[in-house]
């Protein structure tokens, strides 16, 4: 492997990474405030990503992916409008809540497999970004450096969010002590359904933006599910900066993985976990022990 | 030497220090009591010795055994017994069941998938002789979680003593209890035998100064005094500490 | 003894089933009974020790995929030899995932076990040593050597060689449920912390009854293989490891629930594909109806009390109060 190219997979990890953490940011932050698991994450991205596609055919790059991200809140209200009809059971029971949302997940995918006939789908980047750097002999696609510039952007407002305004000091405290932000009066409800929607909106955010190097196909319901899930887990359930750091691991791990054993990429994930979990079965910055 | 020995203990959970260079030493046949206002940190020096929770810095030592990093089952293997100040038993399972696992807690039978577990006779005995010695009998085949809270802490406390060990750690034994209640289960533990190396956590400063041999005084995550009841009695620090007079010293 | 009634019951009317059931039928309830054991293997991890596994499906799908390659690459047709190499591997694959997943809680196992299987999905279907995303096609019906006159080629005789590994499967759960092991898992999962204080190592045998439910979910993939006469990267699909942790879930604390609601799930799935394209999403439906409908947890697994509850509720006109604000 010459440097050129360790290079290359580095920004292709890297900025494929930035992306998952859209992803796995909403994934988390639902699970750290609400306790909730929330399995239909995947399919909404699905979704999201498939309306960007259909979307960006006319409308252009841009109207695609505000579509995706408005698929992405509508669909994750429902999720928990869903929830809500028996919340007072199922805000503790994680098992029905798995239930919930893997039923969820399967219909949300069926509605896009339906809608567009089980096909795969792409999306056009906008044309002033469609060249590419080059990175000694090897290129690196000019869009990917802005999926990850933008994904940056958004994280870092994520973080500026969640440390620097109000809300985030309620979702902050919401995630330490529940039972402490019901007795400060706050009412949980109109925070809960902000923290879904803004993890709808990061997903399908994700979506749009993954589409012109993703594409949207079926089966990404399960196999995005599995990047947010790694991440989650290694970065510690509940905590913003592990699923970052988490996200940069994950994804150079895989960029790495199809680079060279393009079979079995997933190993260098399946390693990644062994690895972070014998060292810190807690993720690295979280409560994942018992 | 020394049953258990706690070197120079600190703990540290987020920016609080609850436990500031604790050092303990229990010898086989102390009755040691760990007194203090709540927030002390003895629960947490507990856990620590237990294995429950790694210290900061500091070392535990296990009959002249170093087991500051052995987790907290191994300890239990090496003779450190230990009851929880809320009652920790397995509330689906019946009494019998419980004082089962503590007995048979060890043996390589409790691996076996096949065979009948009505059917490890020495375990059932032992378990019979616990339970008359408890007075649980009547209760043997009730599961915990419908027992009264008096008959769960004496439970709580058999189950702890069911397989002999050299240290035991009684954290509140009596919580919720009266003293009387208090006194009886702690004799019983005493009773159990001379070699024993007991520290105990109880509110009831009177009965712990009564029935202790030794006494270690926590005040706010350190040891301010030590010494035997009568030292500890008669030396004001009580006063100090608990109701904030300041004592002659 | 009156306890054994439901189960001979059971298996009476599993036995009487060849003789009334058109091959169709009989292909259909064979694979219910293959689902059934897979549930089952969830339900050992479930009820007693509270981990909700969502990644069984990669042990039957290695289950599967060892069957179909021993008859087509390895030359190996004895159904004995195949279940037997089946089972080793699948309690291979395990070992390790149980080594990281008996030390985690209940959510970051489900999340793991779950990337686990999806991450086998994603290689099953990639690696063309084993039929990449077509599979493995051409699994032969293995022969039943030593037993006389077993031709597995036969639906009924092959339904009652599946109904063989249902039997046994529940005997094992029979057996450990009673067992002192089957008591300390139960302790275990009651309080950790007690069992610890007194001298047992909770990762230890969470991690060994991680390895048994595996060695009983391949032994599922390997009758699936056989009965349909393929593996492939489905087998490992988080479909299967859901179907597994519902029947799991619907089956509750008897041992004769995850069968039932096997069967019964698989009559109902086939009549909904047969009835609409769009049965996974209806499919999905059901899994949401039955996350709403349980009354109590839904690990608790009183779902048929709590359906009748619900119904008998709704139809009484008395509905529960919504719940407060979480």
């Amino acid at each position: 492997m010459s440097f050129d190219e360790f290079v290359l997979h580095l920004a292709i990890g890297t900025s494929f990474g930035l992306l998952l953490f859209l992803l796995a940011s909403g994934f988390t932050l639902t699970f750290g405030l609400a306790r909730f698991i929330n399995l239909a994450h995947g399919a909404v991205f699905l979704v999201s990503a498939y309306v960007a596609t259909a979307v960006g055919e006319d409308g252009g790059f841009l109207l695609a992916v505000l579509a995706a991200a408005g698929t992405g809140v509508v669909l994750s209200l429902a999720v928990y409008a869903s929830a809500r009809i028996r919340w007072g059971r199922l805000g503790s029971d994680e098992l029905g809540q798995v239930i919930l949302t893997f039923g969820l997940l399967l219909v949300f995918a069926d509605v896009a497999r339906s809608s567009w006939e089980g096909l795969p789908r792409s999306l056009q980047e906008p044309g002033f970004l469609d060249g590419s750097w080059a990175i000694g002999d090897t290129s690196f696609p000019t869009y990917r450096a802005f999926m990850g510039g933008l994904s940056l952007l958004l994280a870092f407002s994520l973080w500026w969010l969640q440390e620097r305004t109000e809300f985030g000091a309620l979702v902050r405290a919401g995630v330490d002590d529940r039972e402490m932000l019901q007795a400060s009066g706050v009412s949980a409800g109109p925070l809960y359904v902000a923290v879904f929607a803004l993890g709808g909106l990061l997903a399908g955010v994700a979506g749009g933006l993954g589409a012109p190097v993703l594409g949207a196909a079926m089966g990404q319901e399960f196999t995005i599910l599995v990047f947010a899930f790694v991440i989650v887990v290694l970065g510690g359930l509940g905590s913003l900066l592990g699923a970052f750091a988490a996200s940069l691991a994950v994804g150079i791990a895989d960029a790495f993985g199809k680079a060279y054993i393009p079979t079995f990429a997933e190993f260098t994930m399946m390693g990644l976990v062994v690895l972070v979990l014998a060292w810190r079965p807690g993720g690295l910055f979280g409560l994942g022990t018992r | 030497m020394s049953a258990l020995v706690l070197d120079r203990i600190c703990k540290q959970i987020g920016g609080a220090e609850i436990n500031r260079e604790i050092s303990v030493q229990l010898e086989p046949g102390d009755r040691r009591a760990l007194i203090g206002p709540n927030g002390a940190g003895k629960t947490t020096l507990f856990n620590i010795a237990a294995g429950l929770v790694p210290p900061t810095s500091g070392r535990v030592m296990l009959r002249g055994r170093d087991v500051t990093h052995t987790p907290a089952h191994r300890r239990a293997r090496r003779g450190l017994a230990r009851t929880f100040q809320i009652t920790n038993l397995m509330p689906a399972l019946t009494v019998a069941e419980n004082l089962a696992l503590a007995v048979q807690a060890g043996s390589r039978q409790c691996w076996n998938p096949v065979r009948p577990w009505r059917k490890l006779g020495f375990v059932w005995a032992k378990v019979g002789e616990l339970l008359e010695r408890g007075h649980l009998g009547d209760v043997r085949d009730t599961a915990v979680a419908s027992l009264p809270y008096g008959r769960q802490r004496t439970l709580e406390i058999i189950v702890a003593v069911a397989r002999p060990s050299s240290v035991i750690l009684l954290d509140e034994p009596g919580a919720g209890l009266s003293s009387e209640e208090t006194e009886e289960l702690m004799q019983l533990v005493f009773g159990l035998g001379s070699e024993l190396a007991v520290m105990f956590i109880d509110h009831d400063l009177d009965l712990c100064l009564r029935l202790a041999t030794a006494v270690t005084v926590l005040h706010l995550g350190e040891v301010v005094a030590e010494g035997s009841p009568g030292e500890i009695r008669s030396s004001g620090v009580l006063d100090e500490i608990y109701l904030g007079v300041p004592g002659h010293a | 003894m009156k306890r054994f009634v439901p189960v001979v019951v059971f298996f009476a009317a599993l036995l009487l089933v060849p003789a009334f059931a058109g091959t169709f039928q009989l292909t259909l309830v064979t694979q219910g009974i293959v689902w059934g054991i897979v549930g089952l293997s969830v339900w050992l991890l479930l009820r007693f020790l509270d981990l909700p596994s969502f990644g069984h499906a990669a042990f039957f799908g290695v289950g599967a995929y060892t069957a179909g390659l021993a008859i087509t690459k390895w030359e190996i047709d004895n159904v004995f030899v195949g279940l037997a190499l089946a089972i080793a591997l699948a309690c291979v694959v395990a070992f390790p995932i149980a080594l990281i997943a008996a030390r985690l809680n209940n959510i970051s196992f489900l999340l793991v076990t779950l990337a686990f299987a999806e991450m086998l999905h994603s290689v099953a279907r990639r690696w063309d040593e084993v039929g990449g995303s077509d599979g493995l096609v051409g699994v032969l019906r293995p022969n039943a050597d030593p037993l006389p006159s077993v031709d597995l080629t036969e639906p009924a005789t092959f339904y009652y060689f599946a109904l063989a590994l249902l039997a046994a499967s529940l005997l094992v759960l029979w057996a450990v449920r009673r067992s002192p092991f089957g008591g300390v898992l139960v302790g275990i999962r009651e309080s950790e912390q007690r069992m610890a204080a007194l001298g047992y190592n909770a990762v230890a045998y969470r991690a060994a009854a991680f390895v048994l439910s595996a060695a009983i979910a391949g032994a599922a993939g390997v009758v699936n293989a056989y009965l349909n006469r393929f593996a492939d990267p489905g087998d490992l699909s988080a479909l299967v490891s859901a179907r597994g942790l519902l029947i799991a879930v619907i089956g509750g604390a008897s041992l004769l629930g995850a069968p039932i609601a096997a069967i019964a799930l698989t009559e109902l799935e086939d009549a909904l594909s047969s009835w609409t394209e769009r049965w996974l999403g209806l499919l999905g439906l059901v899994y949401v109806l039955v996350a709403l409908l349980a009354v109590h947890q839904v690990r608790l697994g009183t779902l048929w009390t709590d359906v009748r509850q619900t119904v008998g509720r709704l139809i009484g006109g008395r509905r529960t109060s919504l719940e407060p604000d979480a």
